[in-house]
């Protein structure tokens, strides 16, 4: 009787758990027009508030137009900086809808490459130049702006607007948008998450939230068994045996590239990596 | 582990500290760009009324006095505004 009452909640758990439930959950609850218009709220995501059924603001674009009006976007800021210091980049691997998208789109059978190391450094560019920079000196009017390229806005804002008006011309006349979305997608299907990786803002500003952010990704040098086979399973490349030699054997997430989607904590067999919320709860395969 | 810590911890509050200032904060929006030495009414915006602005372009800056224009009425409720790029 007892456990009979327990399945559903283990089953409710047990989805929980799943990445991909959180995921399109998120796919659903940033762009359900049911809640409402929450546009003065900042989603820690990169899902365009252009977008007919976005409920919440994009960081970016919110930043960008208050920048172009030489005002500091403190509220912005403050929201990032609580969600970076308390999560880190886990709302790329577990909320972002552009994630989601690159997570399919690698499925897609192709040639797949790894990214070189360099290009990880790209999106803090992008983050300085084309939302800090080119809003305050040049303002929003030209290419160099960050949203005016975005392929989330493309995908989430422009396409549907084009499907509902039956203007397919825009595309051409919106050429670099279009082709910025063409290219980033093609990415995606050769690389894992190259977006992610190399030009994303929001997951440049996450990136350097993850030297201190709450949830965290342990190693454990004494139980690993060089298996490697967490490596295998990383969307993001991180190189855990060189973290290991970063940080001392003691802490993954010092890798700003961890987007803490667990992949390697289910493949790892030993207890070589477990997670953790500051020290307030934590989980990983105990032996 | 416990510097990692105090440091989340840290920022944190600076940024909770951060939203909590912003709701302190205000802007005047002009109705219309007026030259700087001609009477123009305003009306003082709040930084969330300004995020709001900020996924629409609902605020100008003046390129010749700097201050902040408004480009809707804002007396009229607020409803879904289109794609500003």
């Amino acid at each position: 009787m007892k456990s009979g009452l327990l399945r559903p909640v283990r089953l409710v758990f047990n989805l929980l758990r799943r990445r991909r439930v959180w995921q399109w959950g998120s796919l659903v609850l940033l762009n359900l027009p049911l809640l409402g218009l929450w546009t003065q709220v900042c989603a820690p995501v990169l899902n365009c508030h252009s977008c007919p059924w976005a409920v919440f603001a994009c960081p970016i674009g919110v930043a960008g137009h208050l920048i172009s009006w030489h005002v500091f976007p403190l509220y912005v800021l403050g929201t990032m900086l609580v969600w970076g210091a308390l999560f880190g980049r886990i709302v790329c691997g577990w909320v972002c809808p552009f994630g989601l998208v690159q997570d399919y789109l690698h499925k897609i059978p192709s040639p797949k490459w790894r990214l070189p190391r360099w290009t990880r450094y790209l999106k803090y560019g992008v983050l300085l130049t084309s939302v800090i920079l080119v809003p305050f000196f040049i303002g929003l009017s030209n290419r160099a702006f960050f949203c005016s390229l975005c392929p989330v806005g493309t995908l989430e804002s422009m396409l549907p607007a084009v499907v509902a008006s039956g203007d397919w011309a825009a595309f051409l006349r919106s050429w670099a948008r279009t082709l910025a979305l063409i290219l980033i997608l093609l990415f995606g299907v050769v690389a894992m998450r190259s977006f992610c990786k190399t030009l994303c803002p929001i997951g440049a500003f996450l990136a350097l939230c993850n030297r201190f952010s709450g949830y965290s990704l342990h190693y454990n040098q004494d139980t690993c068994s060089s298996c490697e086979l967490c490596l295998a399973g990383c969307p993001m490349d991180v190189d855990i045996a060189e973290m290991e030699n970063k940080a001392g054997g003691v802490t993954l997430t010092a890798s700003s590239e961890c987007i803490l989607c667990l992949n390697c904590t289910r493949n790892c067999h030993t207890s070589g990596l477990s997670w953790s919320f500051w020290t307030l709860v934590g989980g990983g395969r105990k032996r | 582990m416990r510097k990692r810590i105090l440091l989340g911890c840290l920022m944190t509050l600076l940024g909770a500290g951060m939203i909590a200032a912003s709701s302190t904060r205000a802007f005047p929006v002009y109705d219309e760009d007026l030259p700087e030495d001609e009477f123009a009414f305003y009306q003082e915006v709040s930084e969330i009324r300004v995020t709001w602005d900020g996924t629409f372009a609902g605020v100008l800056r003046s390129s010749s006095t700097g201050r902040l224009v408004t480009t809707y009425d804002r007396d009229a409720p607020p409803e879904r505004p289109a794609c500003p790029t």
